[in-house]
């Protein structure tokens, strides 16, 4: 079931009424709603896989009550270990299986030796990197005495599968989310009312700019021969797919934290306006903050983080990116995309200029100054650079497409069809519309958190409704990171 | 809770009355919504609106996109042709809405080539160019009994006739059966509209002819030289319109059309009022 749908415009207002009326205020009843809607929403999607997540939550619920039961460290490491073996099992196995036996594949036929390993036919279950991650984080907290584990299943089943975030994140931390399903949730209204308002956005965003850009981006991605095409249209690509991730993921996070404001439930903010980042550093504090977050607490500073020699510094920086690449997807080019990263956040940690930007850009003025917009400008031409490799099938191809735009920058582009100037017009002028959001509101919550007086607020949501009325795409297509 | 719920309901009875609003002026002011969403359905409009203006001429040129590049839409009142997706029944309204306002029109061309004049309801884009369009309380009096019935199909599209459903863009039906229609036949539909609108213009006094832009070589050799159709037009009786419309056929080689279908616009320069006057010869 997706948000942009009509079944979610039934199920979600159904759900909302039997929470809010039906049940009785018991925490009980109420989390026990909570986990039937959630594995009916699952259930949309692929029914085989409810047993997965049941697994999953029974394991770490079971898990968690053990370690906090034994002192013992042996006992606690044995018991986290199968925890870590369990989830990343699961992953591992679902995500990661085909591509490893293909990788090894190539190495013994690369080393003479013939093999006839065969893939198997491996379908990947919706949000398994999300849940996985989210309940591993729960029994690591238990393990290293920084949460202590709740001995609710409702609970926790309901914070495991909490249908906003289940397929997509953010991916939450139990310490924030399991407490708030093991208390009395009350109706609160400027919440409720803030959470509709984080919803329209996040539709327009996903509708109107992403699936847009989608056309346009799919298009020049798919060419066999980039050298057929403009540089022009080359580097329209890339700010597109730029735009194009960036909106449909905060857009589905966006819709996600809306969703569980209507319940009484606050998830963590996803992403803070990146584009307006004036360098890699501060794009990472902004960027897929629920899985950067994760990895810093539960890799990265484990590893001894940012401190130690130079280099460790660099070892630490290279295994996170990669590993976060990796976790993506299990295609080279998701490595190299985080190999990338690791360079120029690199350069940025060991001149130590990695925590210089952590304040609001041009915060209390209107305008940013000239230095600011050339920060901004050029981690954002960085930053597409590094989608290419995210977006292009293959390493080879990502690199041919990048030569090919930088060799034909000045080629313009031959014979454009009236209908592809005006879907670039059409996009071009909506882009321009959310930056101008983000811009005045990048110190709130989200581009539409706005307090004008009701009169305005009104006339702004009409606005934005009607701009999805007359651009938005309603074919009903996936978020790019289900595919995660 | 109340409260909350009471807001949103005046927030969706609000943004409904606004949508229906820009709904209708959308649909009154086709031109400027087309230049806006590149949204087919209003640059079929644009020739519905056109349809029921007065045309200086007494010739009315219909037909489809190939006839479109051969006769534009804008450049005379008479051009009126649109795309092959409006169906027969299209053509049908358009020349019943410009016949009903220029009592003065004498010929009607119905510009079309054989593969797409017997083109049939179960098309994925017969909701885009035909249904929103067209289905409107005013036409529902042109809706044929297999009209109805294709219709009935997916009632859903009954909704149509609400200007603010045209306009919705989510709102697509799809009325394709999966199953690829035969080039060179015509529908049963496109017969009997062809049938109706005989009838209309010899009601009227006006002479109907088809006629057909060029058509590629390889087209001839798919559809077998049409020789279902040319079965067709014998059968149902439609010779009289049909009259000289293979005699008169331009068959091209496949270097003169950028698809296939269409014209390339360096050829269509070259040789337009060549073509022009082989189609229209008497």
């Amino acid at each position: 079931m997706l948000f942009n749908s009509l079944q979610f415009l039934f199920f979600l207002p159904s759900v909302f009424l039997l929470y809010w009326f039906v049940a009785d205020s018991r925490i009980r009843t109420r989390n026990i709603l909570i986990i039937i809607a959630s594995y009916f929403f699952y259930a949309c999607w692929d029914w085989r896989f409810l047993f997965l997540i049941f697994s999953s939550s029974l394991v770490d619920f079971l898990v968690g009550i053990y370690i906090g039961k034994t002192q013992r460290d042996e006992h606690r490491k044995g018991l986290l270990c199968l925890s870590l073996f369990t989830n990343l099992g699961l992953l591992c196995f679902f995500k990661y299986f085909n591509f490893f036996i293909s990788e090894f594949s190539i190495m013994l036929s690369g080393l003479g030796l013939n093999t006839n390993i065969s893939t198997l036919n491996i379908i990947l279950p919706v949000g398994i990197s999300f849940y996985t991650f989210q309940t591993l984080s729960y029994t690591i907290d238990i393990y290293r005495r920084k949460l202590t584990p709740t001995k609710d299943p409702f609970a926790f089943f309901a914070f495991v599968s909490f249908f906003p975030q289940l397929v997509a994140g953010p991916i939450e931390r139990a310490s924030n989310l399991l407490p708030q399903f093991s208390s009395e949730r009350v109706f609160k209204f400027d919440e409720a009312s803030n959470g509709m308002r984080q919803i329209l956005w996040g539709f327009f965003k996903k509708i109107v700019i992403a699936d847009n850009c989608a056309i346009l981006v799919d298009e020049m991605f798919s060419h066999s021969n980039y050298s057929e095409i403009a540089g022009l249209m080359l580097l329209l690509g890339i700010i597109l797919f730029s735009f194009q991730i960036y909106a449909d993921f905060s857009g589905y996070s966006d819709i996600a934290i809306g969703v569980a404001k209507l319940f009484g439930i606050n998830l963590m903010r996803n992403f803070a306006f990146p584009y307006l980042s004036r360098d890699v550093a501060e794009f990472w504090r902004r960027w897929h903050i629920s899985l950067s977050t994760w990895f810093r607490d539960y890799l990265y500073i484990p590893l001894g983080g940012s401190r130690g020699s130079v280099y460790q510094k660099i070892r630490n920086v290279f295994i996170i990116f990669i590993v976060s690449g990796f976790w993506h997807g299990a295609n080279w080019t998701f490595i190299a995309w985080g190999f990338l990263h690791a360079i120029f956040f690199i350069y940025i940690l060991i001149s130590g200029r990695h925590r210089v930007n952590i304040d609001t850009v041009a915060e209390g003025k209107i305008l940013p100054e000239s230095k600011e917009v050339i920060q901004m400008v050029t981690t954002f031409i960085i930053i597409c650079l590094t989608w290419t490799f995210f977006r292009a099938e293959s390493v080879s191809s990502a690199f041919d497409y990048i030569l090919n735009m930088i060799m034909n920058i000045f080629v313009l582009p031959k014979n454009i069809q009236y209908a592809t100037f005006h879907q670039i017009i059409k996009i071009s002028s909506m882009i321009f519309i959310l930056q101008c959001f983000e811009w005045i509101n990048r110190s709130k919550k989200h581009g539409l958190d706005i307090t004008y007086l009701r009169p305005m607020r009104w006339c702004t949501y009409l606005f934005i409704l009607l701009l999805m009325l007359l651009f938005g795409q309603f074919n009903q297509t996936e978020f790019i990171y289900f595919q995660f | 809770m109340k409260e909350f719920i009471k807001k949103c309901l005046f927030f969706f009875i609000i943004s409904f009355v606004f949508l229906v609003i820009v709904s209708n002026v959308m649909v009154a002011f086709p031109g400027i919504s087309f230049r806006l969403t590149n949204n087919t359905w209003f640059k079929i409009s644009m020739r519905i609106k056109q349809s029921k203006k007065i045309i200086k001429s007494d010739i009315l040129f219909l037909g489809d996109s190939v006839a479109n590049q051969l006769f534009p839409f804008g450049v005379k009142d008479e051009y009126l042709a649109a795309n092959g997706l409006i169906l027969a029944s299209g053509h049908y309204i358009l020349a019943c809405n410009a016949i009903k306002k220029n009592t003065h029109i004498k010929q009607i061309y119905l510009c079309s080539t054989p593969d797409i004049i017997g083109l049939p309801f179960r098309e994925e884009r017969t909701y885009n160019n035909f249904v929103k369009p067209f289905y409107s309380l005013e036409n529902i009096k042109y809706r044929s009994s297999h009209l109805k019935s294709e219709l009935n199909r997916k009632p859903l599209s009954h909704f149509c006739i609400f200007k603010s459903v045209k306009v919705l863009p989510f709102s697509d039906v799809n009325f394709y059966d999966g199953k690829k229609w035969p080039l060179g036949v015509m529908s049963e539909i496109s017969i009997e509209y062809l049938i109706m609108l005989r009838e209309l213009c010899e009601q009227k006094g006006i002479k109907l002819k088809v006629v057909s832009p060029p058509v590629n070589k390889k087209r001839r050799v798919l559809s077998d030289d049409w020789k279902i159709m040319k079965q067709q037009i014998i059968v149902n009786n439609l010779e009289d319109i049909f009259q000289g419309y293979f005699d008169n056929l331009i068959i091209l080689n496949n270097k003169c059309f950028r698809d296939g279908l269409h014209l390339k616009t360096g050829f269509l320069n070259t040789n337009k009022e060549k073509i022009i006057g082989k189609m229209l010869k008497k």
